[in-house]
């Protein structure tokens, strides 16, 4: 059954939409991840106008951040100081982006910039989660050998460069003494990334919270949800209002998909080995990236390419 | 996007003056003046009668709803006498923005970009071809835009400016190409059912990236590489249900219709929490 898209104007059937969702909420669900740098590729190699994919996906990941960070408010694990003032780099960035998206897509370079930076996003990703996942097997199994905990390797004490920054101030929730730039431009990194690829940005922005911003593992993904419903907020509301690329649509369908799938994976997730299926993501990822990379490299079929104009 | 605004042209309505023309004209001069008109327009007429080409559409208009996977055109119509007869659909004119891949450090990223100004959005020509395809060819050759090959596109560079004439040749058939495959360009001859008694019938599959707008149907009736007779009808491709209500929502109020994205996904993302987390 197909189903016409109003906005990416192409007919699309209904049960593949669903079952994209789906696939991508069950895997969002296993890892608390937003699954926005798979959906998109995903929507791309369907045949959906990259620049539409993009904009939908703003609008798809800020209803699935909200019903995430709802649980993470009542646990008291969102940092609002922290939240704030990584949104407001964030609605910075996103608009930056949306201009810049929309810079690339007058001189037709957009579909190539899309891709380029995935590959590099996407490749980035899933070698480090191989490497970690690697790490944590390789422990796995002198855990069972040994039958007492295995020691964790030790982190290098480093001089801090951050501790240099003006404007510090403190994050009660976070217990941090931080200058308050680092957030800001933090955001605004991400924000830009997040309006340009239709991503929330978690994957870049947990791990800087985490390795640059130093804050306790508990307000980190409710920190990071907060900030980024704001931020796919105001990308959705700039990609619809100049770009024409929201295909409430398509958004709708795929999170219906989307929020089934993440409880069904959260459902899952408790079950199966963590470790065994955080390589199983790395290899989806990698492969997802490789297909985009071989895209970029191999020769076309076809050298042109057709867009109508307004 | 095409809009489909009737062209009916406003005719200035001014009786008064008419009608003192009316009388400053000599009685027996203006019966004279009647009957030469009347007898311009009849007499070709009368001879026409015969021979004029009638064809019809099973509808016409073509909605284009949420469900929308593509359509069956069926036309039908009579043929006054011997001839072949040759069916053009074409859509509305519309600017298509041309790019070509290039090689840039190993990477294929897209190069040279032309417009390619006032082409149909939809062009497919049906015929008869009851003697193959000779009389096809002498008739294309005599006119214009009857087949894909003669149609009439104009090609210029982003810069304004117009490469050479191969280079635009490969652009244009790329263009071309590009609109066969997705079914939008098309020529099929031996494609008109004759049914006996100069009755014909032609389908015409309508693929489901059918682009909206007001489409004319003409039909020309050929013999011996002449034009016998010729009709045109329109058809209108139109979005229809939900599916032309978000468009149009989209299109002339974007920035609210961001707002509408954005709450409404807030209110989705709202339920599911309930739904799911707290139960």
């Amino acid at each position: 059954m197909n189903i016409y898209l109003p906005i990416a104007e192409i007919s699309v059937n209904i049960f593949v939409l669903l079952g994209l969702g789906l696939g991508v909420g069950v895997l969002s669900g296993i890892f608390g991840v937003g699954g926005g740098f798979l959906m998109t590729p995903m929507l791309i190699f369907l045949g959906i106008p990259p620049a539409i994919a993009v904009g939908t996906e703003a609008n798809q990941i800020l209803a699935s951040s909200t019903s995430g960070v709802l649980g993470h408010w009542r646990r008291g694990g969102v940092d609002i100081k922290m939240g704030s003032l990584l949104m407001a780099g964030g609605l910075f960035g996103s608009s930056l982006g949306v201009l810049f998206f929309t810079l690339l897509k007058n001189i037709g370079q957009i579909d190539f910039f899309i891709r380029v930076v995935y590959v590099l996003l996407l490749f980035s990703v899933s070698s480090m989660m191989l490497a970690e996942g690697y790490i944590e097997y390789r422990r796995g199994r002198l855990l069972s050998k040994a039958g007492t905990s295995a020691p964790r390797p030790k982190k290098k004490k480093r001089r801090n460069w951050t501790k240099l920054l003006p404007f510090k101030t403190r994050f009660r929730t976070s217990r941090l003494y931080i200058s308050a730039l680092l957030p800001l431009a933090i955001g605004s990194v991400v924000g830009v990334l997040a309006a340009m690829l239709g991503i929330g940005g978690g994957f870049v922005m947990i791990p800087a919270m985490i390795y640059i911003l130093r804050m306790p593992p508990h307000t980190v993904t409710g920190t990071s949800l907060f900030q980024i419903i704001f931020v796919t907020a105001n990308a959705t509301f700039l990609q619809a209002g100049i770009n024409h690329a929201v295909d409430i649509v398509l958004a709708l369908l795929l999170v219906l998909g989307g929020v089934v799938g993440a409880q069904l994976g959260v459902r899952w997730g408790s079950r199966i080995d963590a470790v065994q299926f955080r390589l199983l993501l790395a290899l989806i990822v990698l492969s997802v990236c490789f297909g985009l990379l071989w895209e970029l490299v191999v020769s076309p079929n076809e050298l042109f390419s057709i867009t109508g104009m307004r | 996007m095409n809009k489909i605004s009737p062209a009916f042209p406003a005719f200035p309505a001014s009786p008064t003056v008419a009608s003192r023309s009316f009388r400053r004209v000599s009685k027996p001069f203006f019966c004279l003046a009647l009957l030469l008109l009347l007898s311009i327009y009849l007499l070709p007429m009368r001879l026409l009668a015969e021979e004029r080409i009638v064809v019809d559409l099973a509808r016409y208009d073509v909605p284009i709803s949420t469900g929308f996977s593509g359509a069956e055109l069926l036309l039908f119509g009579a043929s006054p006498g011997e001839g072949d007869i040759l069916i053009k659909v074409s859509g509305p004119a519309q600017n298509y923005l041309v790019m070509r891949k290039q090689r840039f450090a190993g990477l294929w990223m897209s190069g040279e970009r032309v417009r390619v100004l006032g082409a149909p959005a939809f062009f497919h020509v049906l015929s008869s071809g009851r003697n193959g395809d000779n009389w096809l060819s002498s008739f294309e050759s005599s006119r214009m835009d009857f087949s894909i090959k003669d149609l009439y596109v104009d090609i210029v560079g982003a810069d304004g400016q117009l490469g050479s004439s191969a280079e635009r040749q490969q652009f244009r058939d790329a263009f071309v190409r590009s609109q066969r495959d997705l079914l939008l360009y098309g020529e099929s001859r031996n494609s008109i059912e004759r049914l006996g008694n100069n009755l014909f019938r032609a389908n015409l599959s309508l693929p489901a990236g059918l682009p909206t707008g007001t489409y004319i149907v003409e039909t020309f009736l050929v013999n011996e590489g002449k034009l016998l007779s010729a009709q045109s009808t329109p058809l209108f491709v139109r979005r229809s249900g939900s599916a032309a209500l978000v468009f149009d929502f989209a299109e002339r109020y974007s920035f609210l219709y961001g707002l509408c994205a954005v709450l409404l996904a807030l209110a989705a993302g709202f339920l599911a929490n309930r739904l799911f987390v707290w139960r």
